[in-house]
């Protein structure tokens, strides 16, 4: 189960820029592990950083929401085994919680 | 024009769900969501034995024959109770061999996979708009050429946080764009199910 991050490095932060839309996400580097939860259906999974991204500053502003619980700004891309496990694939994003 | 292989779009889409989270992202998960999640038990870095992914290479009954992208062999039993998705929410009969497929289910002890959804010849492509016709956007995905096929009654837009409606009007070329299709297999084409644009 992995994901991408966008502050996994200084030339993954160059690109990804998160700061842009007032995310101030941590560096965290390939191989750290969060916890993701599904703010949808509070399902959760387990993944790893493995490369770098979404490119966050492209999105600003996004948002999405499950009822009365939303998210904004896209902070990380999960690969389709780790997605599954929390929403459907074919809803594309979902908000969430990063531990 | 160049044809993508199933594999070259899933590994450009394989990481594409996109988490969109909020101020509260950062707080931390309580203990009793994390223990009822099953999926937490897995060690990350060890394959899910509840997820599949492949081309099918045989139907038998209501069992898929699945070849993985590692060679792997799944047999993945569709039920009344599972959820298909292709281009839409669909029934049996409109899976194919040749499709491709991610599933998530149960794995049995006899190696089967019972699944609760199975998404077949779904793509997920951040690109570019580099061209658009009335039902076609051209896109450039990583500098690869992809025909999206703007899919009358079921195409929607999401334009950042509005809901999702049939008017693609607002798309421009050179934006970049999230697009959520159906593959066409052995083909760089896809019909577009939910295109996200910034607004």
């Amino acid at each position: 189960m992995q994901c991408a991050w966008p502050n996994a490095s200084n030339n993954c932060f160059d690109i990804t820029r998160p700061d842009k839309c007032g995310k101030n996400l941590v560096r965290r580097t390939c191989g750290h592990q969060f916890t993701i939860t599904s703010l949808c259906n509070n399902k959760a999974v387990r993944v790893k950083i493995a490369d770098c991204g979404p490119q966050t500053d492209l999105w600003c502003g996004e948002k999405t929401c499950c009822g009365a619980k939303c998210g904004t700004n896209r902070i990380m891309d999960l690969t389709p085994a780790a997605y599954s496990a929390i929403g459907s694939l074919s809803g594309g994003r979902l908000p969430c919680t990063v531990a | 024009m160049s044809s993508l292989g199933r594999r070259r779009f899933l590994s450009s889409a394989a990481l594409g769900g996109a988490a969109v989270v909020g101020a509260t992202a950062f707080g931390s998960v309580a203990p009793e969501q994390a223990l009822a999640s099953p999926s937490l038990e897995l060690d990350p870095a060890l394959p899910d034995p509840n997820f599949a992914e492949g081309r099918i290479s045989a139907i038998t009954g209501s069992m898929l024959m699945v070849t993985g992208s590692d060679r792997t062999l799944h047999r993945i039993h569709v039920t009344d109770g599972t959820s298909l998705w292709k281009l839409r929410p669909t029934t049996f009969d409109a899976i194919k061999v040749g499709d491709g497929l991610y599933a998530r289910g149960l794995k049995l002890d006899d190696g089967t996979l019972a699944a609760d959804s199975v998404w077949v010849n779904i793509v997920n492509l951040t690109a570019h708009i580099t061209a658009m016709e009335r039902d076609v956007l051209h896109l450039d995905h990583h500098g690869d050429r992809v025909v999206g096929h703007v899919v009358a009654g079921t195409t929607a837009a999401v334009y950042n946080d509005t809901p999702a409606v049939s008017d693609l009007s607002l798309l421009q070329v050179g934006k970049h764009v999230q697009v959520i299709g159906a593959w066409r297999p052995d083909t760089n084409e896809v019909d577009i199910a939910t295109v996200f644009a910034a607004a």
